[in-house]
């Protein structure tokens, strides 16, 4: 089993050769959300929603959080939605590889199909909006494996 | 559902440090701190370490070893331990410790349980960027770090910003809690912090993640912290002030949907569950020890206890006294907002000033005649909804 500090380096030389050197996801250990990342490269939004009770599902995971099944199909979103919440980021305590980005926004973006999810909201400030400002999906293709779904106003 | 034939014994709290040996503040290993707590707690009940028969602490922020809680033990000279236990409910952890602590002295597993918190945070040995590890994986390293989250800052400052639009609550109210807690903060000893700001200030203090500033955030110190439970049997041989246990709740994992909501916490069934067993109403407490990693924290506490309606928190903390002789005393120990934040012992802070009021020793922050107090633990901001864990103590002085 690697430690930390292998997982740091290994993800740190992932970084190192993808020019890329913010935070990335670590998605080989979770097969069930590998139509989310494929999805999100092929610039499509993808949400699981559970063949059994309905209920629509963000984030990816093995099974439904309400009843327990297994039985899970991906839906395309429109990648319209509303801003939530939003939030000006202007000190990067945590991850430092973002204070070239500072200021940068950040928000829980309401997409119409139902489902909340956090996200930046680009060529935006706070100045532009509010709760309930209509936002689309942007995808933003940081490295050859990896794209995030980012938002813009619409 | 009381704990009957369990007592809260002894405390003990350690001086906080920032470990930054150019200001002549002292760094202490986790073992350092255990040790001290240790030794503070059982002086202060007047029990020896081979009285003990019971271990528990909760699991520290930093990197340990394997089997810590049993390392811990053995370090810090507890032998022929019949029960050892860990928490890891994040914030929680302090009060969920102590149900399930007094639940094996209640039930006779234990007679005597010590139970010990303490983080490092801030180490000068390390990294500042590895001094709190990404997740390996999972929710937070998968769907939020990567998206621009800089850790617990961005998640409430989203809640804060929430809580401000659906409800109207405003910056100068969220800067009455924290004022206000600093004023008694300097009425502490054991509080990091000892000077006083004013609401001019607090909205002039740096912009962290708007809107939440510098003055909205605890800072990480070292520190160490300790209670110990008993027998009541093994109370009446000991010299000491009991506090009894009246009433517990928890609450976890408190909404599963896929738009939850962010401005309500799980200390709403906690506290019901917590007042229902202790057969009170929130409002014969004589004070609230809320835990606070934020202000927002607090204000929404005040609110899901039933202290005021749900979205009128900000009204509630303008129109009422918050400090220790006023309406409703609120976090009399300056609060993790003041003593600082030892990792995931920060819960200690609350439980132990709850505590320490009901024995009358609160000295220039005692709140008068305090019979009854309300203590609460919230953890896990980074999963999901915010906050999945949540615990509501009812204390009550005496056996």
């Amino acid at each position: 089993m690697e430690n930390l500090s292998e997982i740091a380096l290994r993800v740190h030389n992932r970084r190192a050769t993808a020019g890329y050197d913010k935070p990335l996801p670590v998605i080989e250990n979770e097969p069930y959300a590998k139509p989310f990342w494929d999805g999100a490269t092929n610039e499509q939004l993808l949400f699981q929603q559970c063949e059994t009770c309905g209920e629509k599902i963000f984030f990816p995971r093995p099974c439904c959080p309400k009843c327990a099944s297994e039985e899970l199909e991906w839906v395309e979103s429109s990648g319209d939605g509303e801003v939530f919440s939003y939030s000006t980021v202007r000190r990067s305590v945590k991850f430092p590889e973002f204070s070239d980005d500072v200021p940068y926004l950040v928000g829980h973006i309401d997409l119409e199909e139902g489902i909340r999810m956090f996200s930046m909201i680009v060529e935006a400030t706070e100045a532009d909006i509010q709760m309930g400002t209509p936002v689309e999906v942007v995808f933003d293709h940081v490295t050859d494996e990896i794209t995030l779904p980012k938002f813009s106003l619409k | 559902m009381k704990f009957n034939k369990t007592v809260i014994a002894g405390i003990g709290e350690t001086e906080k440090s920032r470990a930054r040996e150019n200001r002549g503040e002292a760094y202490h290993s986790m073992e350092e701190y255990y040790k001290q707590a240790a030794e503070l707690t059982l002086e202060d009940a007047g029990v020896e370490m081979n009285d003990v028969d019971g271990f528990g602490m909760i699991n520290p922020t930093a990197e340990t070893p394997f089997i810590y809680p049993s390392v811990m033990a053995e370090t810090i000279g507890l032998e022929d331990l019949n029960w050892i236990q860990s928490v890891d409910h994040g914030g929680a952890s302090a009060t969920s410790l102590l149900i399930q602590a007094a639940s094996a002295v209640e039930n006779g597993v234990v007679d005597t349980m010590l139970c010990l918190g303490a983080d490092t945070p801030m180490d000068p040995y390390k990294d500042l960027d590895t001094l709190f590890p990404a997740d390996p994986r999972g929710f937070t390293r998968n769907y939020l770090d990567p998206f621009g989250n800089q850790g617990p800052n961005t998640r409430l400052a989203l809640v804060q910003r929430a809580h401000m639009e659906q409800y109207g609550t405003t910056i100068d109210q969220f800067g009455e809690i924290a004022v206000t807690q600093r004023e008694h903060a300097v009425r502490n000893p054991l509080a990091y912090f000892d000077e006083t700001y004013d609401l001019d200030e607090y909205k002039e203090s740096p912009m962290i993640s708007s809107p939440i500033r510098m003055l909205d955030t605890v800072m990480p110190v070292n520190g160490g912290f300790g209670y110990l439970l008993t027998s009541t049997e093994k109370a009446a041989e000991l010299d000491i002030d009991p506090v009894s246990i009246s009433g517990f709740g928890e609450h976890h994992s408190p909404d599963l949907s896929a738009k939850p909501d962010v401005t309500t916490t799980g200390i709403v069934r906690a506290g019901q569950l917590a007042c229902e067993r202790a057969g009170i109403e929130p409002t014969d407490a004589d004070f609230f020890q809320p835990y606070d990693d934020y202000p927002s924290v607090v204000l929404m506490q005040i609110e899901d206890m039933g202290f005021c309606e749900k979205g009128a928190g900000g009204e509630f903390v303008e129109e009422n006294d918050l400090m220790y002789d006023g309406d409703l005393p609120v976090n009399t120990s300056g609060g993790q907002l003041s003593v600082g934040q030892a990792g995931m012992a920060g819960g200690f802070v609350q439980l132990l000033e709850g505590i320490r009021q009901l024995r009358g020793e609160g000295g220039e922050r005692q709140v008068p005649d305090a019979e009854y107090g309300i203590v609460t633990g919230v953890g896990g901001i980074s999963y999901k909804k915010n906050l999945q864990n949540n615990t509501v103590v009812v204390l009550e002085r005496g056996e």
